[in-house]
């Protein structure tokens, strides 16, 4: 399917849907917003989406790094209606409903891309797209969770922007956190206790006031982390 | 009693804003900068490299100036990365060039280009305003960013919402007073208020202790705080004669 943007009214009457299935509702996902031109509009580029079956969200970003090449980058990136009409598309995918019905959402800001500072990170398509951009493999293991689910480190490793710009960063986070072997993150970097990655992302917001963590590479990240606390974590010296 | 506390241990310098000046030029979509840093007073080694960091929500662009001796702007100032239909913010680092990898050693952040938000005396607004299109049916609300000064949004399905907000005092009698009290409520909720707080809450804070005559509580506790934010609203709205202006638009539109 041609790749299009919601308008306002599409946008309003999604949100009303989801409200609706929160509710208690089980009408169908209103697919006919993503081609009425009431609802909808084409975009500046040729763009074909498919219904594929994404293993994670991680090869969900890698699908859409590739499919938006050709686009203008800085314009798509906070298109809101553009990232909705996706999770639209997508629904049944990020949201799949239940054998016994009774479909129960995320907050609307997982599927409608918020303006808010505080919320505008939980988009389901749209974080996954800027960080399997801007650092590939190196997140591999922060969406290795299939589409439906989202979770701790995901939160933890996408809520603050600034992060993004930090590839030094991130590399730390696959070097502490990533379990190559699981395809996914090691036991007990999720949750709340020592060395966790919320700890990580907390630790690291301090050390954004000191540090020029834009700057600083994996193991320069590595070494200003309490080492106690990291210690469950930390890779062996290169 | 809670007191709220918070200490800067690092050494690093604050870069006030005023000693900044930051000017934005061209369209919105063909945006570049300019930019001046007054260094002196602070001290600071003069072979320690400086950035400037253009950011706004996820898009992030820097520019190497050079170091505090030598500072000036590369030639390509453009800000190709950001989204011209949204504010930037700016961010001034200044680099420990000998000690270790990375440490800040002066920095200023949270800073909007003074020609985009400045009144008729050149100052830089207390609350930017913008207008969105995905709004829904929420006619105003304030945004909160990172570090930064929080901004007005208008659903921009109101016709000349701007043009209103500045003009209209039926509009501004209904939405300055719910817009101050969300800002205030933002700070304490927060806990920005008091030690090393960013400069738009050391300015907010001072403008509504200077209308309320009380200086800001330095206590988190919910119902002292609150009470300061509606006396705060009740002067206000009564220093700007907001029902009474509203009271009067509406007998005049039904005569």
């Amino acid at each position: 399917m041609k790749l299009r943007r919601l308008n306002s009214t599409g946008i309003a009457y999604f949100a009303k849907w989801l409200d609706g299935q929160r509710a208690g509702a089980d009408d169908p996902v209103p697919l006919h917003l993503l081609e009425q031109a009431d609802f909808s509009e084409a975009l500046e580029w040729d763009v074909d989406v498919d219904d594929q079956d994404f293993q994670s969200r991680y090869e969900l970003g890698q699908y859409l790094v590739e499919r938006f090449s050709g686009c203008d980058q800085g314009v798509i990136r906070n298109d809101a209606g553009l990232w909705t009409w996706l999770a639209l598309f997508w629904f049944d995918r990020l949201c799949p409903a239940p054998p016994d019905g009774g479909r129960k959402p995320f907050r609307n800001d997982n599927y409608i891309l918020s303006d808010r500072h505080r919320d505008y990170h939980r988009h389901a398509v749209r974080t996954t797209w800027l960080f399997v951009r801007g650092h590939g493999e190196t997140v591999r293991f922060v969406f290795s969770n299939p589409l439906p689910k989202r979770g701790e480190v995901t939160e933890q490793l996408t809520a603050r922007p600034y992060f993004l710009s930090c590839k030094g960063l991130m590399e730390a986070a696959n070097a502490l956190y990533s379990d190559p072997n699981r395809g996914t993150w090691k036991v007990g970097t999720a949750g709340n206790r020592p060395g966790s990655v919320r700890r990580f992302a907390a630790v690291l917001k301090q050390f954004e006031l000191t540090y020029d963590l834009y700057s600083m590479g994996q193991w320069e990240i590595l070494s200003i982390l309490p080492p106690r606390e990291f210690a469950r974590f930390m890779p062996p010296p290169a | 009693m809670n007191i709220l506390r918070r200490i800067n241990h690092t050494g690093r310098k604050r870069i006030d804003k005023s000693s900044v000046e930051i000017l934005l030029e061209g369209e919105p979509r063909e945006q570049r900068f300019s930019a001046t840093v007054d260094f002196s007073g602070l001290d600071l080694p003069p072979d320690a490299p400086v950035y400037i960091e253009a950011y706004q929500r996820y898009a992030l662009q820097r520019f190497d100036c050079g170091t505090v001796s030598t500072f000036s702007l590369p030639p390509d100032s453009y800000l190709t990365e950001l989204d011209g239909d949204l504010p930037a913010q700016f961010r001034i680092k200044v680099i420990d060039a000998a000690g270790s990898e990375g440490r800040l050693v002066a920095a200023a952040k949270g800073i909007r280009a003074s020609n985009e938000q400045s009144d008729a005396e050149g100052r830089e607004r207390l609350l930017p305003v913008i207008s969105r299109g995905d709004m829904g049916d929420v006619p105003w609300r304030v945004n909160f960013q990172e570090d930064s000064m929080p901004e007005l949004a208008l659903n921009n399905r109101i016709p000349g919402c701007i043009d209103r907000i500045q003009h209209d005092p039926s509009f501004q009698a209904l939405v300055f007073p719910g817009a101050v009290r969300s800002v205030l409520t933002w700070i304490y909720w927060n806990d920005l208020a008091g030690g090393e707080e960013e400069e738009w809450v050391t300015r907010w804070l001072d403008f509504a202790g200077a209308i309320v005559g009380e200086a800001p509580p330095k206590t988190r506790e919910p119902n002292e705080v609150a009470a300061w934010i509606e006396d705060v609203i009740l002067v206000f709205s009564r220093k700007h004669t907001l029902c009474t202006r509203l009271v009067e638009q509406i007998g005049r539109a039904g005569e």
